[in-house]
């Protein structure tokens, strides 16, 4: 008898395990059980649903039976996952799969780009530019100071953006040139912008959801840009004015960027501004999440707001619209985007050069 | 009842220090374990994903134990590091966790017999214990995302029970069967949606330090080991469930593993012969295990 329940206890031991766990967490890997674990972790996580006017309930009930019916593919599972995630209208919003990305870049396919990549590097850049970090950089023919940040992704350090700022020192005003990035690290908005003021200055707000409701939020957190530090150089954005150039393709990181430099504009009499189209937003930093299949996927996790707690969501104006005209760009090669730039800063400087 | 369990708790905590004051020379070794253990792990975390994954566990413990002054208190000091790599139900994804827990365990002995046990003999121990885990949980679909790993960081008081039995020649062999399950504590845990980037870069608050106890977390580690001395050191053989479960904002984490341990046990006593000579008067002594 005492061998049965030694035995017993033991079998029980090992069946323990299998008890805590609870598998109706998951889907199955199937085609219905893929597009229900899409449509419930964009339910729970997603968090622009009220912005954007979706009714998510309504997109189940359209969209289940197609997976439960229709689909025999992957390809068209893919396809139809792509287009039930383009309700959102969220360039934040992507499935991985092994063959294909799904996507929505309409925030910046349906409008000009406003950006030629290969007209700044022959009539402006040249090709004595200095480049660290992912900045390239130097100074135009009126002294005009002028970087191009491509991606958010590149970390600088700040050592490099000291040794940036120090180069361009001498220079009327700066440009900063993000059209075309895409984003990357959030981290690096406040590095960079930081060095554009003295003092602290909240430039937005991020929440993030606290419970699977469609309206379950935290309260709004505020992004702060750093006061100044002790030796790091800072630019006087008072005399020496700052543009940042912009496009339907300057998204995410790109995105809150320019928010937090338009938060600057003012604060001590700095000059900051924005030339060019509004940008893409994306202001939904994204979270991530697996698939039974495998495939990932990406979504909007943490709304960003600016200053005055409006959302960016659908990108932000400049304070100058201006759009680059072929003609301008393909005879006289010119970007008109940066000639306004420039005739701002030259309009605008205070910065005085003494008689050596 | 509150100020009862809490007196219950003071004096089995402060029961070596009055022992301490009562007996001033007593040999007590401390047992010394190290254990190799491998075997089957699972891991689920929905922060990263609501996925299951199953695979191997690999693991190292030590566990020091020694009696106390008192002939009936001994303590154990616990360390565990151990490693985990799952896949998916599918495999389509892998993940890959690793643990580290630390405790201090208190036991106190209850002996049926009421003698010092012999073979054949029984030996019961139970207490309280205090511990910290921390841990991490990386999803390689992840390595891109804002959210490629979840972190966990408890600290718990906890019970623990022992049951040894002793057998063969000079009881020089032993079963055991150990428990050890968290009561109360804190635990580390985001908010729901929260970001990394929210907690540790714009170090905004947030609820982010929970309270835990058998509500929220349902800990149990169950070992059941041999002991056996063929030579000098006897060798430990057994069996290691460990399972970790945790619910707290809408975030589960579960983790549990089966192991098979084989490890070593050696004992040490905390002074050389010579001390011994010198200070006990002691010439002749074995190591006692």
């Amino acid at each position: 008898m005492k061998r049965y329940t030694l035995l017993l206890l033991l079998t029980s031991l090992l069946a323990f395990p299998s008890c805590l766990d609870d598998d109706s967490l998951e889907d199955d890997d199937t085609y219905l059980g893929n597009f229900e674990a899409c449509w419930r972790a964009l339910d729970e996580h997603y968090c622009f649903f009220a912005e954007k006017g979706v009714d998510w309930d309504r997109v189940y009930q359209v969209y289940r039976p197609y997976f439960r019916d229709s689909v025999t593919t992957v390809t068209q599972e893919l396809r139809l996952l792509d287009s039930m995630l383009d309700l959102l209208k969220d360039g934040h919003v992507n499935i991985y799969a092994p063959f294909n990305t799904a996507r929505y870049w309409a925030w910046y396919e349906d409008y000009p780009q406003n950006f030629d990549n290969n007209l700044l590097e022959r009539h402006y850049l040249g090709t004595n530019y200095w480049t660290a970090a992912g900045f390239r950089y130097g100074l135009m023919g009126d002294t005009v100071g002028y970087i191009r940040y491509e991606n958010f992704t590149a970390s600088p350090g700040e050592t490099n953006i000291d040794y940036m700022l120090a180069a361009l020192n001498m220079a009327k005003g700066l440009i900063i040139d993000v059209r075309d990035n895409g984003g990357g690290s959030l981290t690096n908005v406040p590095l960079i912008a930081s060095r554009f003021g003295q003092e602290e200055i909240i430039y937005g707000y991020m929440r993030h959801k606290t419970g699977p409701g469609h309206d379950d939020f935290s309260d709004l957190k505020p992004l702060r840009l750093d006061a100044r530090q002790d030796g790091r150089i800072y630019w006087d954005a008072a005399t020496q004015p700052v543009v940042v150039l912009t496009n339907r393709s300057a998204y995410s990181a790109t995105n809150i960027f320019v928010m937090a430099m338009k938060a600057s504009d003012g604060v001590g009499g700095r000059m900051i501004k924005t030339i060019g189209d509004r940008t893409g937003g994306g202001s939904g930093m994204p979270f991530s999440t697996v698939l039974p299949n495998g495939w990932t996927l990406r979504f909007s996790a943490c709304p960003m707001y600016d200053r005055n707690r409006i959302s960016v969501e659908s990108g932000i104006d400049p304070d100058y619209k201006v759009d680059m005209d072929s003609v301008s760009m393909v005879v006289a090669h010119k970007d008109d985007i940066i000639e306004a730039a420039r005739d701002y800063i030259n309009a605008h400087t205070r910065k005085t050069y003494e008689a050596e | 009842m509150m100020k009862k369990l809490l007196s219950i708790l003071l004096t089995a905590f402060l029961m070596p220090v009055i022992a301490e004051a009562q007996d001033s020379v007593l040999l007590r070794p401390a047992t010394h374990v190290f254990t190799l253990q491998t075997g089957w792990g699972r891991m689920r975390d929905t922060y990263l994903a609501p996925l299951r994954y199953d695979g191997t566990s690999v693991g190292l413990q030590y566990e020091r134990s020694r009696q106390l002054r008192h002939p009936m208190l001994s303590n154990v000091q616990h360390a565990v590091l151990d490693f985990m790599s799952g896949d998916d139900k599918g495999d389509h994804s892998t993940s890959w966790a690793g643990r580290l827990h630390y405790d201090y365990t208190m036991l106190w002995e209850f002996r049926p017999t009421g003698r010092r046990p012999e073979a054949g003999d029984w030996r019961f121990r139970a207490g309280v214990w205090a511990g910290i885990d921390a841990g991490y949980d990386y999803n390689l679909k992840l390595v891109n995302a804002n959210n490629p790993v979840s972190v966990r960081l408890c600290h718990n008081i906890g019970v623990a029970a022992q049951a040894v039995f002793y057998y063969g020649w000079k009881r020089r062999h032993n079963v055991r069967l150990q428990l050890q399950a968290p009561l109360a504590g804190w635990a580390l845990m985001p908010e729901y949606g929260a970001s990394y980037y929210e907690t540790f870069y714009l170090r905004q608050g947030g609820d982010y330090l929970n309270f835990t106890s058998l509500h929220n977390q349902q800990d149990l580690d169950v070992r059941l080991t041999t002991d056996l001395q063929f030579t000098k050191y006897p060798i430990r053989l057994g069996m290691d469930w460990h399972i970790e479960t945790m619910k707290i904002h809408n975030i589960t984490q579960r983790y549990s593993s089966l192991q098979f341990v084989v490890g070593i046990v050696f004992s040490t006593l905390p002074f050389t012969r010579r001390q011994a000579s010198a200070e006990y008067g002691i010439d002749n002594y074995q190591m006692a295990y």
